[in-house]
């Protein structure tokens, strides 16, 4: 691949990282979920497939009611488990978008009102 | 001797079951298709009340055996379940305690919803269905976690067969905070009718076939993802899934899990008797949800 479409594909996904960063992860109201230790368990309701999250991943999913941006969430991330900002922002922002593939995890534009019941 | 027809007619009874003593009233016009389901579960009859009542509405429709078994669906609206079953559809009225199950009824399409009303009626009392094996030992009862080829056959055909309480469906219920087995009339390959019988719960084990035996003890969530992975569950709104979650945490709260690795052979007992599978796993934190 020509090194300027490479540049140009690194800069759009850098691009869509940052816009992701500003945005408010929600859970989808219609997924169930529990905590168990510092682990979150979900179901998805469709086919009631389980996904367990790791502590970092649950801390991120525990942090987003719709009230904080991913950047915000990744802000305490950093201080909660001691991790440089930069990669942390990456690596969040994938895991906030394969959740959103996997119809776990809505973004909203806007922070919403009250915090989901979960 | 008299035939349990007769029997019924001169008593003007139906059949009552007592299913991890819930007493379910079977009723209906149809007294061949009674006489069916008393044998079927002959064994968990019981001559009290019944709290659930089953009317039984036979259509006209025949059954034919070349149809696919359509995979069950519930859906809920409020205090009141639909099933849509093979051939039969059914309507559970929470608030009345009664479901009406309509259709080319059959003791097939009968033991289906059966299974499926179990799994709403145990979780209203912390309980679940599961697709395991479960096994007395002790004066306990021990269940092995597995989908199907996960070998909860082989292991119940390793066990003496007063031990099996079945092979298939295990049926479990927190009775003032304890951890109840029941005997099952759900079984597998073994074909067994079951027994009504109630016992301690002492471990729950996933089965993982292996090469030598071994236990691996499980916590926390992945204590909690192998109970609910295993767990027959049919309603997919968010509120009986939380609901579920609730119920399989108190489970891994009261009773150990832990991964069983095994050869087939009977050595897994003794590895069972001599090791244990530790303390019980203890939830620390606060829990979301329900």
């Amino acid at each position: 691949m020509p090194p300027r479409m490479v540049s140009e594909r690194v800069r759009a996904a850098a691009s869509e990282e940052r816009a992701l960063v500003e945005k408010y992860p929600v859970p989808n109201p219609r997924v169930a979920w529990r905590t168990l230790g510092d682990e979150v368990i979900i179901v998805r309701p469709d086919d009631s497939v389980l996904y367990a999250l790791n502590p970092t991943g649950s801390f991120i999913w525990q942090h987003a009611t719709g009230q904080h941006t991913l950047d915000q969430i990744v802000t305490a991330l950093c201080q909660e488990f001691d991790t440089e900002a930069d990669s942390a922002a990456a690596e969040a922002a994938d895991f906030v978008r394969s959740l959103c593939e996997q119809g776990l995890l809505q973004v909203t534009e806007h922070p919403q009102e009250s915090k989901p019941d979960g | 001797m008299q035939s349990i027809a007769a029997r019924r007619k001169a008593s003007l009874q139906s059949p009552v079951l007592s299913i991890a003593s819930i007493p379910i009233h079977l009723k209906g016009r149809e007294a061949r298709l009674l006489d069916q389901l008393e044998k079927r579960y002959r064994n968990f009859l019981t001559t009290g009340p019944g709290t659930f009542e089953i009317l039984l509405e036979p259509s006209e429709q025949e059954s034919r055996a070349w149809e696919p078994v359509a995979v069950p669906k519930v859906s809920r609206r409020g205090q009141t379940w639909e099933f849509q079953l093979h051939q039969a559809r059914a309507e559970f009225d929470g608030e009345r305690q009664r479901a009406v199950l309509q259709g080319a009824l059959s003791v097939f399409t009968f033991d289906s919803f059966l299974r499926i009303f179990l799994t709403l009626l145990l979780l209203e009392r912390d309980g679940l269905v599961l697709h395991a094996a479960t096994l007395r030992r002790s004066g306990s009862a021990h269940i092995f976690l597995g989908r199907s080829g996960a070998g909860k056959t082989t292991l119940s055909r390793l066990a003496p067969a007063d031990q099996v309480l079945t092979d298939e469906i295990s049926l479990l219920r927190l009775v003032q905070d304890e951890p109840r087995a029941y005997g099952s009339p759900f079984w597998g390959e073994l074909a067994g009718h079951g027994a009504d019988v109630e016992l301690p719960l002492q471990a729950f084990y996933l089965l993982a076939k292996d090469r030598r035996t071994f236990i691996e003890p499980l916590r926390g969530a992945d204590a909690l993802t192998a109970l609910c992975a295993h767990t027959l569950f049919f309603v997919p709104d968010r509120d009986s899934l939380q609901a579920l979650l609730r119920v399989c945490a108190r489970w891994v709260e009261a009773v150990p899990v832990s991964r069983l690795h095994f050869a087939p052979d009977e050595t897994v007992w003794e590895v069972l008797a001599n090791e244990g599978c530790g303390a019980p796993v203890v939830a620390a934190g606060p829990a979301a949800g329900a």
